[in-house]
Order: C-alpha cells, then structure tokens, then sequence
C-alpha cells in the first residue's frame, strides 16, 4: 500500500510525534500550564456537579437500605442504652480526636487549601483525585492531604506545575506510617485495600488491637505529622500459628464525595 | 469552505468539551456510570460518520486533553485512540460492508476491547510490572462487561438518531415486480 505524504495518517504521525517529542523537551510546558489553568474552573463545575449527583444517587440507595436496617438497629440501641456507661470513654476520645485536629494549626503546619478538579483510573483497583493545587503552590511528592474535619484521605502521589494527583488511603499501594491507639501504641504501614478499606498488616502477635482503636499517623517519614486520624480497626485477624496478625481498617469519613482538600506543608 | 471551518470548529469544541466531561464529571459517577467511555465513543461515532481524518484530529484535540490532566505518562490516551482507530479502521474497511447498526455496534465493541486492553498493557509497563497483571483482575473484566453495555446502549440511541436526521442510514429494500 502506498502512503502519500498528504495522507491523514502521515500528518497525524507528525504532529503527534512533535507533540510528545516537544512535551519531553519541555517546550510545551507554557502552553500546557495556560491550557489547565483556563480548564481548571470549568473541570471543577463538572466535578462539584457530578459530586452533587453521586451523592443524591448514593442518598436514594441508602434510603432503600434504611428499612432493612431499621430492625436491627432497635436491637442496637437497646444494647447501647445498658452501655451507656461506655458514653464518658468515648467523650474523652472525642476530647483527644479534637485535641488531634487542634494540632494541625498549633503547630504552625502550613496547609494550602484545594478544590478537587477531576478522578483518574491508575490501575484497575485505584482512582487518583486531581485538585487544582501543584507544585508552584508548594506541594511535593508525600505531603498528606487531610478533609475539611482535619481527617487525613491520602497523599500526594505526584505533582505538576499547577495541578497535583492524591491517592486516597483506601487506593492500594497509598502507604502511611501508621499508629494504633492502643495501649502500645502498635507501629505499621496502612495500605489500601482495592479501594474499599485500609489494611495494617505485619503487627507482631504479641500487639494488643481491639476492634474500635483508633489508628493515627505515626508521623514517621517526615512528610506527614504525626496524630492525624486515619480511621478506626473494625476487623482483626490473628490465628495463633501466625507470627503476626493484621488489622482492617475504615475511614471514618466519606472518601466518595470529596470536593475541597488541604494539603498539609509541614 | 465555510461549512468545513465551521465543522472543524465544532469537533474541536465538542471532543474538547467532552474530554474534559470525562475527565471531572463521568469519572466520578457512581459504579457502572462512571464507565461510560463518552470520549471513546465520540471518537468512534467521527470515524463512523465522518471519516478517518476527522477521527484522526479528533484523536489528537481529545488525546491531548486528557493527556493534559493525566498523572499516567505523557501520551498515554493519544497511542491508545489512535491504536483504537487504526483498528476500527481497518475492520471497517476488511470486514465490514455497509453503514448498518450491526456494523456501527461491533465497531464500538471492538474499539472498546482494543482500548481497554491497550491502555492497561501500557499503565502495566510504564508503571509497575511487579503489580498483578491486569488479565487476572475482576476488575479489568468487569470494566470491560460496563463498557460493552454502555456501547451496545449508545451505539442504539446514537444511530438511530442519527438515522432520523439523515437518509444515507435509512434501511432501503429492492422491491420484486412481478414480471408480467
């Protein structure tokens, strides 16, 4: 077959070959940050919308589960009326997790705020957030990004001039230096568990985890301050044959309608 | 002359505006929703409807787009459209014969297929090859069955509309005169 020089797919080759060679030299880099920086405004519309959308969605699904779940939840309360003595350990925790979040801004950590932009697939298991916020805004590779309620979601995974990706605590390989609250305050690494939950694997059998210990950032590594909450166990697992034992962790935020982050400087 | 302006104009703004839907709207839907591959699509339907050239700029205006936002190396949706409508091309061309619904479906299947398997091949060996490969992954799978039905849904709703504004796509039959 021949191909004449006018051909579609002779032009496109070369303009598409000039546009990634130009991109790796850098040359691009101008035209792209002014093509984000118009787009951003419009992305983030897209996005607030789709959030509001999602949630109306995902708010009519509960609604249907709410019957089945009235039931149980009598049982529930019944259960947590005999415990009501319970209520003052749980108002001192609440006291520390205020206490956690009042740390953010007395230790003079920088935060720059963000409004979350776009979600991309980075593997068949994990979707990255995009916001609006890059590396001309201060942000590196690592930096924790915490909610509006000062709960840590995920990290910086990469940066660009203007825009930034997060991956979410519950995206596996989005690894934390990691505390348990217990009476050891146990050490680890969470990573997330294909989207859903967050796992602490690796804990010594010796480590006493209970289901309802809060796990904290451990604030090893440098990048991430230590005491911000990651979540709380809800499963542990340890068979006596085992050297160590593991423990699943929940979010205790929505991690699915996410639209404005910060990112903390430390 | 004019005409061409304005439809070049309108496929820029168009694949522009919908690469950027896909990228902060429909990838934030709920599941099975937020698989509908409008771009894919959209590049499919120009193929279909307006030919290799256009697709091919339509390639470029989207690739570039979503290449823009991606965290994923540079390039990575510009190879994998192209690859996509190089196949849609060539199937079209070998294998298929008229401008049926039949024809416009199994090119969105294929194209489908091909973009699934091409973009995950190419996030597996320019991310991390120690990950699980992507074959083995419930969740490759079941991206690839949301897709298909998207595709099968729209490539119903898209053709036949198409079909009302337009005659080329109207079904014609020869009628048998009897010979007297």
């Amino acid at each position: 077959m021949k191909i004449h020089k006018n051909h579609p797919l002779v032009i496109f080759l070369v303009v598409g070959g000039l546009l990634l060679f130009l991109h790796s030299l850098g040359v691009l880099r101008p035209v792209e940050n002014f093509l984000i920086y118009i787009t951003k405004p419009l992305s983030g519309r897209f996005y607030n919308w789709s959030s509001n959308l999602s949630r109306s969605y995902s708010d009519r699904r509960t609604n249907e589960d709410l019957s089945a779940k009235v039931a149980a939840l009598e049982s529930e309360v019944a259960r947590l009326t005999v415990n009501a003595s319970e209520y003052q350990e749980i108002f001192s925790e609440n006291e520390k997790l205020r206490a956690t979040m009042k740390f953010i801004t007395d230790n003079n950590f920088k935060s720059v705020e963000a409004a979350v932009i776009a979600s991309e697939t980075t593997a068949a298991d994990s979707r990255d957030l995009v916001i609006n916020r890059g590396a001309r805004d201060g942000l590196r590779t690592g930096l924790g990004v915490v909610d509006e309620n000062g709960v840590i979601i995920g990290q910086v995974r990469e940066v660009k001039d203007n825009i930034a990706s997060i991956c979410l605590t519950i995206n596996t390989g989005c690894r934390l230096a990691a505390s348990i609250q217990n009476q050891n305050h146990t050490q680890g690494i969470t990573d997330g568990d294909l989207g859903l939950t967050i796992k602490m694997d690796f804990i010594p059998q010796l480590e006493k985890i209970a289901v309802g210990d809060t796990v904290i950032t451990s604030g090893l590594g440098g990048n991430i301050p230590r005491g911000l909450v990651i979540g709380q166990v809800t499963q542990v697992r340890n068979e006596s044959n085992e050297v160590w034992q593991s423990a699943t962790i929940e979010p205790i935020v929505n991690l699915d309608n996410l639209t404005v982050v910060a990112v903390i400087i430390p | 002359m004019v005409k061409k302006i304005w439809q070049s104009l309108f496929l820029v703004l168009g694949l522009s505006l919908i690469a950027v839907f896909q990228l902060a709207a429909i990838s934030n839907w709920p599941p099975f929703f937020n698989q509908l591959n409008a771009v894919l699509i959209t590049l499919v339907f120009t193929l279909f409807f307006l030919g290799f050239r256009a697709a091919l700029w339509g390639v470029l205006i989207s690739g570039l787009w979503l290449d823009l936002f991606s965290f994923n190396f540079f390039g990575l949706y510009l190879i994998t459209f192209f690859l996509v409508i190089i196949a849609a091309e060539r199937i079209s061309l070998k294998l298929l014969t008229n401008r049926s619904f039949y024809s416009f479906w199994l090119l969105l299947l294929v194209a489908t297929v091909v973009d699934q398997v091409v973009i995950n091949l190419l996030r597996y060996f320019s991310a991390d090859l120690s990950a699980v490969f992507f074959l083995s992954q419930k969740s490759f799978w079941l991206a690839l069955l949301y897709q298909g039905i998207w595709a099968t849904i729209l490539a119903a709703l898209l053709f036949n509309l198409s079909a009302l504004m337009t005659k080329r796509l109207q079904p014609f039959f020869l009628e048998k005169k009897a010979i007297v």
